[in-house]
């Protein structure tokens, strides 16, 4: 039994925004009466134009000019927001840190459909994007590690896989337009996140002045030698490290790269530069950063793979690769769900169950929360019911359903198991999902038997 | 001090990769995740490994021996189970006559009928098949899970049955003699190399030596590796609503 | 005709000609079940003493399951070659037999086309085990695809990569360390865990994909039902070297599987059209001696005339590859190691007689009472034989279907001890790709890593 659903991504970038929708195939293979339920294909039906991201003025994204950009592309693409099942908005780059980000995701999110989920944080935007461009499904085939690049306006999202998993994921504040130009060649911004690389380099770049080629260069050329150390793993000096996000990198030594995001497709293309001209295409200095990138992968020991999605890599990645699905045998009940931003209670030691639920409760005043564990492999009835004794005494008092997440395959048992000892309350059990402590999921309705899930992890923090 | 020889039973010596000086150490590991199939075993000039060859015999051995030994009558007293024989009178006969594996003699059926409850809205019954070890495995929690959850949806259940020789089929002859509306059997597998304790379940609606195979519906491959006892014992808890409601089972019933 | 004989001062007497050859089969678990094998050993015997005074005339008159009801028999009677048949008619089994053990190659291919499945059955259940062998080893039957199998000299393996949930990736790394074994010259065939056109097509273009590639010169098959394999030819879905299906010897028996010899012509006639490979050789059937019994549709007849049937059946579509499953039917056919070396002998024996390019997948499942020891010593036997096949599986171990066959090494060694190559053009590659040298697994053989670049 085959049955497909809808899924919307919209990635609101520092300079561009844009949509798809992509149909999710998922199928259950009925054997027994225990079907096999997996995602098996994902087509994307519908790519909107780029646009230039819109803003009300320096900080501020225009929300109305969103609204009316997306519904614009919902009617295009003939699809109701009703239809949606599933997605995900993902603000990123420098918009994320624009003032009224979090209200402009919550709007849209609603806007959007009833089950699309809003995401921020640069690692997830980094392991999506990486998604999206294709390099977690060529890492599959390729016997070495493999990084993907994705070059956005204001930042760059970066991701290590190795055999289709992620081994490190980071962000770091270098992109094509962290300088703009007006068509006369002059500066007419300066990201403050570069200013104190410029002084180092000893650059002459300033606002108004037009922008000198060579002085341009030696900014792109550093960029490029960053990339550079970075995949080779070599020790990286203070004015690189400044520019990361949030954290630092693992540091792995690499033999495979991809690039994403805009500037890649100056990456991959022959466009000479010899001139400003050729340099100021879009208003800012992306097409040279492609190009010293380029220049600078010449005779390096590193094999360069083409990414199947350059610029939409990143929305790619939110609308089709957010998305997990729960195992085939879990207790679910539909009349609660879409349930959003549930945060994670992740159960250390299944011992003590109960005193870690209640002394964590108070982390999420007021909050409806998953209480999450690994367990074990194949439980024994008696471990059964010591969980779910466990689980009802450590929440008693609450007003919540019983919402339980756990890894290994026993949803079904321990949530009839809660069901017949806690009396009424509804109970949502799912298996076969995996959480951290400060994820927080998404739970939809019921397809062919599985549940849809969307972990929204804050990867790799700290 | 005594000292063990590595155990080579455990599922990690499967995982090894024994080929000799390999191109990329790391990717034959990585084949070796995709895949539960011997490969990266590496080779003494045309012929296995020491240890290899002794994990398939080990794994053999195991495999063979649940197949002629009998089930712990322990576990099935203390659940309860009432015990009773098909037509074959020994291992060997019930390997070479399946036929015989499916029928009772006269008495035993008029005793069924004596001494288990009748028409029970669900009927359980454990039957030895083709693995002993599957059922000492696995009996006591799916049992055990499965009964509380009857209980709770207030159905009533019949007598717990323990056949020993048995084929799948006895259940058909059970259900006929008791009248039950929906019929259970765990049943040990016909076993794989080192999977000597996966067991399937068996359930129809009003089942009966009239109806085809396809009036069962099967859950198969229970084992702590497989799916857990308690897991499936819960799927056939929900089956067997789906079952009531439907007065259908097999092939006739989408789930 | 005669159906009595005497014996040690006892009389034994046979109904029909149907009783004899069950009778006169070596004892197998799956006629004891049916209630058709002798009672004794002596009352064996002496049905192998009536047998062997019938004619061939009296066996090709007398088919187990009669004309009228059964395609099966009519595909085998109505192929038959008058001419061929006039100048043998007379023989008995008995001289049969030592006209095969005596005649040259060409003159056993000269006779083929005058043969029915009750006379290839019959002169079996006279043969000792050496005998099987000695008439073996000197017919060659060759048959061509991409590549040309059974020439003297070679044993060709199946690479048999089977996974229990059909995972590609896993799938791939089985074939991967097949080839590094240099096995796969036969076919690279999966079975299957789900037939659905989907997954099915998935894999013969994976396959397909490895095999361009890496340049193998061999063939591909997905060993799925045969109107799966249909739908994907009719949608052009995936290459398709070799079409496959298991057979059974009656048209009842058939009907468990699913086909019959009319829905068989059609897939042939549609695959001739619409194949991938190159040669006049692209059908793959396994059979397996008691499927008859368990689909009831054995009329009564023993489990070895039932499996020569089944070669008849075969015979029709000229295939590239037929074998029988020998130990994977269950001990209440094949009770143990020893029966089941007897029916390994004997069908590759029929089937070769038959004119089949014939392998053995050479068996047991875990409830047989058989073990790694009988599977290796009836694979040497075969060796012997001249077997143009076995398969090859990762240390013999069949995660999906659940029993145990031959290992990738199991091929190596045998071709080692036998003094065989691999099929000329797939011998070469592996000298190329430093597999193999002179036909010997190198240093670097065994390795699947050397595919990951």
């Amino acid at each position: 039994m085959r049955q497909e659903i809808l899924s919307v991504g919209i990635d609101l970038g520092t300079t561009t925004s844009q949509v798809i929708f992509s149909r999710i195939a998922i199928e259950s293979l009925a054997l027994t009466a225990i079907p096999e339920v997996k995602i098996t294909d994902k087509t994307i039906i519908y790519r909107s134009e780029i646009y230039f991201t819109p803003m009300k003025n320096i900080g501020v994204i225009d929300v109305e000019q969103l609204k009316q950009i997306i519904l614009a592309e919902y009617e295009m693409a003939g699809i109701r927001k009703e239809d949606i099942v599933t997605g995900a908005i993902i603000i990123t780059g420098e918009t994320a840190r624009k003032e009224n980000a979090a209200d402009v995701l919550n709007v849209l999110s609603d806007f959007a459909g009833d089950f699309v989920v809003a995401t921020a944080g640069p690692d997830l935007e980094s392991v999506l994007a990486g998604y999206g461009a294709g390099a977690a499904g060529l890492s599959e085939q390729l016997p070495e590690k493999i990084i993907n690049f994705d070059i956005g306006g204001g930042t760059t999202n970066a991701v290590v896989f190795v055999g289709g998993q992620v081994l490190d994921a980071f962000a770091l504040d270098i992109g094509g337009r962290l300088i703009c130009l007006d068509e006369q060649h002059r500066i007419t911004y300066i990201s403050e996140k570069i200013k104190a690389l410029i002084q180092t380099l000893g650059l002459v770049l300033a606002i108004g002045a037009r922008a000198d080629l060579l002085e341009l260069v030696k900014l792109t050329d550093a960029f490029a030698r960053m990339f550079l150390q970075i995949s080779l793993g070599e020790i990286l000096d203070e004015e690189t490290k400044d520019l990361f996000i949030e954290h630092l990198h693992q540091g792995w030594q690499l033999q495979n790269l991809m690039f994403s995001g805009g500037v890649a497709e100056f990456i991959y293309n022959e466009h000479e530069i010899k001139t400003l001209e050729d340099v100021n295409l879009f208003g800012d200095i992306g097409p040279l950063l492609g190009w010293s990138i380029r220049k600078h992968l010449k005779n390096m020991p590193l094999t360069l793979h083409v990414a199947k999605e350059k610029i939409r890599a990143t929305v790619i990645g939110a609308g089709s690769y957010s998305l997990h699905i729960s195992g085939s045998t879990v207790l679910f009940d539909d009349t609660i769900v879409p349930l959003k931003n549930l945060p994670v209670l992740k159960i250390k030691n299944i011992k003590s169950m109960q005193e870690e639920i209640i002394n964590k409760r108070c982390l999420f005043p007021g909050q409806m929360i998953a209480i999450a564990f690994a367990g074990a492999a194949a439980p024994t009835y008696f471990q059964i019911k010591e969980m779910a004794t466990a689980i009802i005494a450590g929440l008693q008092g609450a007003e919540q359903p019983f919402i339980v997440v756990v890894e290994h395959d026993f949803a079904k048992a321990l949530g009839q198991t809660l069901q017949r000892l806690a009396g009424n309350k509804s109970v949502i059990c799912l298996d076969c999902i995996k959480t951290e402590m400060g994820d927080y999921i998404d739970i939809g309705k019921s397809v062919a038997n599985v549940v849809p899930v969307v972990v929204k992890t804050l990867l790799f923090k700290n | 001090m005594e000292e063990f020889v590595r155990d080579i039973s455990l599922p990690e010596i499967k995982e090894k990769v024994l080929v000799d000086k390999p191109v990329s150490m790391e990717n034959c590991q990585r084949l070796k995740k995709t895949t539960n199939a011997r490969i990266c075993v590496g080779r003494a000039g045309e012929r296995f490994k020491t240890e290899t060859l002794l994990k398939f015999r080990a794994d053999h051995a195991i495999a063979m021996d649940t197949v002629w030994s009998y089930v712990d009558e322990k576990i099935v007293d203390r659940l309860g189970f009432y015990k009773i024989q098909t037509m074959v009178k020994d291992k060997e006969e019930y390997i070479r006559r399946p036929d015989l594996g499916r029928i009772f003699a006269p008495e035993t059926m008029q005793a069924i009928k004596k001494d288990c409850i009748q028409q029970p809205d669900v009927q359980i019954i454990a039957a030895d098949g083709l693995s002993a070890y599957a059922i000492n495995a696995n009996l006591e929690d799916i049992y055990s899970i499965m009964l509380d959850g009857f209980v709770e949806k207030g159905y009533s259940v019949g007598t717990p049955i323990f056949v020993k020789y048995s084929r799948v089929a006895t259940m058909d002859k059970i259900s006929e003699a008791l009248g039950a509306k929906v019929t259970i059997q765990f049943i040990g597998e016909r076993p794989g190399l080192a999977t000597g304790e996966s067991m399937s379940v068996y359930m129809a609606y009003e089942a009966s030596s009239q109806k085809p195979e396809s009036q069962r519906t099967v859950v198969s491959n229970i084992y702590k590796d497989g799916i857990p006892s308690v897991e499936a014992g819960a799927q056939i808890v929900y089956l067997t609503e789906v079952l009531m409601r439907e007065k259908k089972s097999g092939v006739e019933l989408k789930i | 005709m005669k159906l009595k004989t005497s014996l040690f001062g006892n009389v034994y007497s046979f109904r029909d000609v149907k009783d004899v050859l069950a009778k006169a089969n070596e004892e197998k678990s799956g006629d004891v079940l049916a209630g058709i094998a002798a009672q004794n050993t002596v009352e064996r015997v002496a049905a192998k003493v009536v047998l062997a005074d019938m004619t061939l005339e009296n066996l090709r008159k007398n088919p187990v399951v009669p004309y009228e009801i059964d395609d099966v028999t009519r595909a085998d009677q109505d192929a038959l070659d008058i001419e061929v048949f006039q100048k043998i008619k007379s023989l008995t089994v008995g001289e049969f037999r030592e006209f095969l053990l005596s005649a040259d190659e060409a003159d056993i291919a000269a006779i083929r086309p005058g043969l029915t499945a009750e006379m290839i059955a019959g002169v079996a259940k006279l043969m000792s085990n050496m005998d099987l062998v000695c008439a073996s080893a000197k017919m060659h039957v060759t048959a061509t695809c991409n590549t040309t199998i059974g020439r003297a000299g070679t044993l060709s393996a199946r690479l048999q990569p089977n996974h229990a949930t059909d995972n590609i990736s896993g799938i791939m790394a089985s074939l991967m360390e097949g080839l590094s074994y240099g096995v796969g010259d036969a076919v690279i065939g999966l079975n299957p865990a789900v037939d659905s056109i989907g997954s099915v097509a998935a894999v013969l273009t994976e396959f397909k994909n490895f095999m361009n590639k890496w340049k193998i010169p061999t063939q591909n098959c997905v060993l799925s039902h045969v109107t799966t394999q249909m739908k994907i030819l009719e949608k052009n879905a995936a290459p398709m070297d070799l079409m496959f299906q298991s057979l059974a010897g009656s048209e009842i028996a058939s009907r468990a599987f699913g086909i019959n010899v009319k829905l068989m012509d059609e897939a042939y006639a549609m695959m001739k059209e619409r194949k991938s490979s190159l040669g006049p050789n692209f059908m793959y059937f396994e059979t397996g001696q008691g499927s008859e019994l368990s689909s009831d549709g054995h009329h009564g007849a023993d489990q070895l005339v039932m499996e020569a049937r089944c070669y008849a059946f075969a015979k029709r579509y000229n295939p590239f590859l037929v074998n029988t499953v020998v130990g994977f039917i269950g001990p209440e056919y094949l009770y143990d190691g020893r029966q089941m070396i007897r029916a390994g002998l004997e069908d590759h024996f029929m089937g070769k007689l038959t004119g089949l390019s014939m392998g053995v997948d050479v068996c047991y499942t875990n409830h047989m009472k058989a073990d790694q020891n009988d599977l290796e010593n009836l694979a040497m036997m075969l060796t012997l034989a001249d077997c143009n096949y076995i398969m090859g599986i990762p240390g013999g171990d069949d995660v999906m279907l659940m029993y145990q066959t031959t290992s990738y090494h199991d091929a190596a060694a045998l071709r080692k001890i036998g003094h065989k190559k691999t099929i000329a053009e797939f011998d070469q590659r592996m000298e190329e790709l430093g597999i193999f040298k002179n036909g010997q697994l190198t240093e670097k053989a065994g390795d699947p890593s050397i595919f990951m670049v």
